[in-house]
């Protein structure tokens, strides 16, 4: 039988190509009926039109059409992907820049730090009340979330509805990616323990194959010389944005112990490994992002900013216009682990994956209901987290710390509490840097700034 | 029978003196022996000799002995108070300089922050090896520490010893003082709870004469005009001199000292109980340059000279003290002689004293050491209330004490990586970036590495 699935968001330029192009991909998935809904009609049609070219161009029955209306768009569906933004761009530059004026460069600021607790802080009410049309139209469906901030945004529909939620992020497949060039394996071979929250997902054990990861890891970054004359099977894309520093004439593993300094540096020293990019982990905890060291510039953090983040959006589009205008369909999986998951369900064939659920003791460090992000496994059954494990010192408490702050943001969130967003504020690693007296109005800056999206609190 | 009191740092001008004319006014303790230990002898004697003075004045049977062994001292003893500093200013001076260097200036540097890190660093294994001593020789006795860093060193003791134990702070006391100054209510009257660490305790609770005087403090300090007007209270039994020095005062002069406590307080709706000195080292956001390193709220840098200043001015009070014919009477604030009193007549008292976790804090780990309201009396000492924070302030003290676990655990086993770790969950040391952190961290190491054996 045909998948029902629902994309809210579902005229995304990043989202809907990706997503049906891997449901064409999948054969459990490629006579899905796929319901596109989203706010902006013109989009939407445009995808709808693009998930027609598919079908065609493949000759699968794979059925998308767009539904404007979003009760409807839900109606009977068996999953439902949620990818938006609640004001964009227009909303987005103020969670950057006024924390920038004040001296806090983050890089991504879509998860954790002042940008991270703003857009948790607009996300919230929209994801819920989807999440409330859910109950009320398709009580049964999986919520498959990839919007940001993914931990706040899973862990306010737990805590307020009876949904299945999972939230699904692809930043543990750019690590498996990074660890198959140091150690010469297939990404399909690594199979980690995982035992963090998203965009900070820390492996505290590793599996190549049967050996074990960690030690064969240890050994490449023991030996700088020998990792400088090591090529590696594939030379990192232009858009990673990394830095040559062997002076080798072609790639070497010590270019990719270069541009990944912190979580390695981390690694080394501590024993556990983060499991996304530096950029990303560099928010959840102080010190690396610092006026001290050029905002990171001396570990090769590398700095979005609204212009990063505008160029990624351009490249959706140009993305999304070379799959319109190409003859046929690309094969290449996105990466991104929508179809996997729901190719698990679909089938019943167990498939592990990183995923973000609400911890059933999983993460021993955090409290039971907090959401994680671990291995899991989905089949016919759903999916369910497979691992337990604790964090082991630092980085540990520093996952505790960021979880405490999650979880006040999304109480503030829920009941518009000015006090509660200031508390989380005063608790986040990159908004702590700041003197107190600053981080007070910082807070009443980004809150009347974002006014318009943030109808819950009376500002 | 009398007790025997051994005093570890007995030279101490400081702390020695004090807490014997304390012991001398307790009636259960008059007639105690007294055991000064010092590995410096230059100060025993002098001290000892004031000890026999102080007898001599009031006419009582305490003794002194003094001893450079400290297995000897600790022979016989029934309690031991421990008042020591590992490598004195000569050490600390580092604990203030190398972070000042690095942009990380300390307020007093003994509890938290890069010079609460190693201090505990040095001092752990001393205190240990004294509790160690003590399981062999005087395995009943009790050990009242008021040696800093408090937290970390009573849970050093606690983490790898069964020797009864306890640390004793009089930082609750000049809270409590400035309560009743600014609440027109008497010292003896305040009735509270708290719960925290030590230096950064949040009273939960405060109360006298049956009223709940959070709403009167919150009116108070709401009202500009009444505090600028309004003369504090000044207690009866203070010495001529200093209610003279009192009648001048206006309560906005003393809310002005306190400024942090009470910014603290307003937003939070409980009130951390130490001196603001004290509390703006358990937060990142106080001491920054923006501040003036606390200047603007009212927070003065306590240095090296000022410390050495005030040692020599205990000196020179104990020469005086030795030569006067009278022996003070006002208890100094010190909770010594009253515990020790409380001990010994099981007489109930509540105190706030340093202890594990096994209760009292119910917002923090097990077995962390945390200061709160306990019992003392003769069956020992226990939890009285278990006092919950609002979260925000919870959370805060459990970063602390995960910082304070990693101090511990580095200064247990002498490794660096502990030791960069308590510095990167620290509030202050935290604030740097990590290159610097670690640097930093190793040049403290490094200054300071005849007092650490155990990171040879």
């Amino acid at each position: 039988m045909s998948a029902r699935i629902t994309v809210v968001g579902g005229g995304s330029y990043h989202w809907a190509p990706r997503l049906l192009a891997d449901f064409a991909n999948t054969p459990s998935l490629a006579d899905a009926q796929v319901v596109l809904h989203d706010l902006d009609a013109e989009r939407m049609k445009r995808m709808e039109e693009l998930g027609h070219e598919i079908a065609r161009r493949r000759s699968i029955p794979l059925a998308v059409r767009s539904e404007p209306d979003r009760r409807r768009a839900l109606d009977g569906a068996e999953f439902v992907v949620t990818a938006f933004s609640v004001g964009g761009f227009d909303s987005m530059q103020h969670d950057i820049e006024i924390p920038q004026r004040y001296g806090i460069r983050q890089p991504i600021g879509d998860s954790v730090g002042p940008g991270g607790i703003l857009r948790a802080l607009r996300s919230i009410p929209v994801l819920l009340d989807i999440a409330r049309d859910i109950e009320a139209t398709a009580p049964d469906a999986w919520l498959v979330n990839v919007t940001n901030p993914l931990t706040a945004l899973c862990r306010s529909v737990t805590s307020q509805t009876g949904v299945k939620t999972v939230g699904l992020c692809n930043e543990w497949v750019g690590c498996t990616w990074m660890l198959s060039l140091l150690l010469d394996c297939g990404m399909h071979e690594l199979d980690p323990v995982l035992g963090g929250v998203n965009h900070y997902p820390l492996a505290t054990a590793l599996k190549v194959g049967t050996d074990d990861g960690f030690a064969r890891l240890r050994e490449v970054l023991a030996d700088p010389a020998a990792a400088a004359n090591a090529k590696i099977w594939m030379d990192p894309p232009e858009r990673a944005g990394w830095v040559k520093t062997s002076p080798a004439p072609f790639w070497s593993k010590l270019d990719v112990i270069e541009n990944n300094r912190v979580r390695l540096e981390l690694f080394s020293r501590f024993g556990v490994l983060p499991g996304s990019g530096d950029h990303h982990a560099v928010e959840f905890m102080p010190g690396f992002v610092h006026p001290g060291n050029d905002y990171g510039s001396e570990w090769r953090v590398h700095h979005y900013g609204m212009p990063g983040h505008r160029r990624d959006a351009d490249e959706d589009v140009e993305y999304y216009e070379e799959m319109r205008d190409a003859s046929d369909v690309t094969r290449m999986p996105s990466g991104e682990l929508v179809a996997n998951l729901l190719d698990g369900m679909v089938t019943g064939i167990a498939r592990s994956l990183p995923v973000n659920l609400p911890n059933r003791g999983n993460v021993t460090n955090l409290a039971d209901d907090a959401v994680v992000e671990i291995m899991g496994v989905s089949d016919g059954d759903g999916v369910r987290g497979r691992d337990t494990t604790t964090v082991p010192g630092i980085l540990g408490e520093f996952l505790r710390r960021i979880n405490v702050v999650q979880e006040w943001t999304v109480s503030a969130a829920l009941r518009g509490d000015r006090g509660l967003v200031l508390e989380a504020m005063l608790a986040d690693p990159m908004a702590q840097q700041l003197p107190y007296e600053q981080i007070v109005t910082m807070t009443d800056e980004m809150l009347a700034a974002t006014a318009r999206w943030l109808p819950q609190f009376s500002l | 029978m009398a007790p025997r009191i051994t005093i570890i740092g007995g030279g101490s001008y400081q702390w020695a003196p004090k807490l014997v004319v304390d012991l001398v006014n307790t009636p259960s303790c008059a007639e105690a022996e007294i055991v000064l230990h010092d590995i410096d002898p230059e100060p025993l004697e002098p001290v000892a000799d004031f000890v026999r003075h102080v007898a001599k004045v009031r006419n009582v049977g305490m003794t002194v002995s003094t001893s450079l062994d400290r297995r000897e001292a600790l022979a016989g003893a029934d309690f031991v108070v421990v008042t020591i500093s590992t490598g004195g200013f000569a050490s600390m001076r580092h604990d203030l300089e190398i972070p000042g260097r690095h942009g990380i200036k300390q307020s007093v540097g003994d509890s938290v922050g890069p010079g609460g890190v190693m201090r505990a660093l040095r001092n752990i294994p001393v205190l240990v090896g004294i509790a160690r001593d003590m399981e062999e020789i005087c395995p009943d006795a009790w050990l009242l520490n008021l040696t800093n860093p408090m937290t970390t060193l009573c849970r050093g003791i606690t983490h790898e010893t069964n020797i009864k134990s306890v640390g004793l702070c009089h930082e609750i006391a000049g809270v409590q003082f400035t309560l009743s100054q600014l609440l027109d209510v008497e010292y003896q009257d305040l009735e509270f709870e708290l719960v925290g660490v030590n230096h950064f305790p949040i009273f939960t609770a405060l109360h006298a004469n049956g009223e709940d005087l959070f709403p009167r403090l919150t009116a108070l300090l709401a009202d500009p005009d009444g505090l600028g007007s309004a003369p504090i209270n000044v207690p009866d039994w203070l010495p001529a001199e200093a209610k003279k020095l009192a009648g001048g005062i206006h309560k906005r002069d003393i809310a002005d000292q306190h400024r942090v406590k009470f910014s603290l307080f307003e937003r939070f709706g409980v009130l951390p109980g130490a001196g603001d000195r004290h509390l703006v080292e358990f937060f990142p956001g106080f001491l920054t340059a923006e501040s003036e390193w606390g200047q603007r709220w009212g927070v003065k840098l306590t240095t090296i000279a000022d410390r050495e200043r005030d040692a020599g001015s205990h000196k020179e009070d104990l020469a005086r003290s030795r030569a006067a014919d009278d022996v003070p009477t006002m208890p100094s604030g010190e909770m010594v002689a009253p515990i020790i009193d409380s001990f010994l007549r099981n007489k109930s008292r509540a105190l706030p004293l340093n202890l594990p976790n096994a209760g009292q804090a119910p917002d923090l780990p097990p077995d962390v050491v945390v200061e709160a309201i306990c019992i003392a009396d003769g069956a020992g000492l226990r939890g009285r209330d278990a006092a919950r924070l609002p979260p925000a302030l919870a959370e805060w003290v459990r970063r602390i004490a995960s910082s304070q676990e990693a101090t511990v655990d580095a200064a247990l086993t002498g490794s660096r990586e502990r030791a960069v770790e308590a510095m990167m969950l620290d509030p202050l040391a935290g604030r740097i970036d990590f290159d610097h952190l670690v640097t930093m961290t190793d040049e403290m190491l490094a200054a300071t590495a005849p007092w650490l054996p155990q990171f040879a």
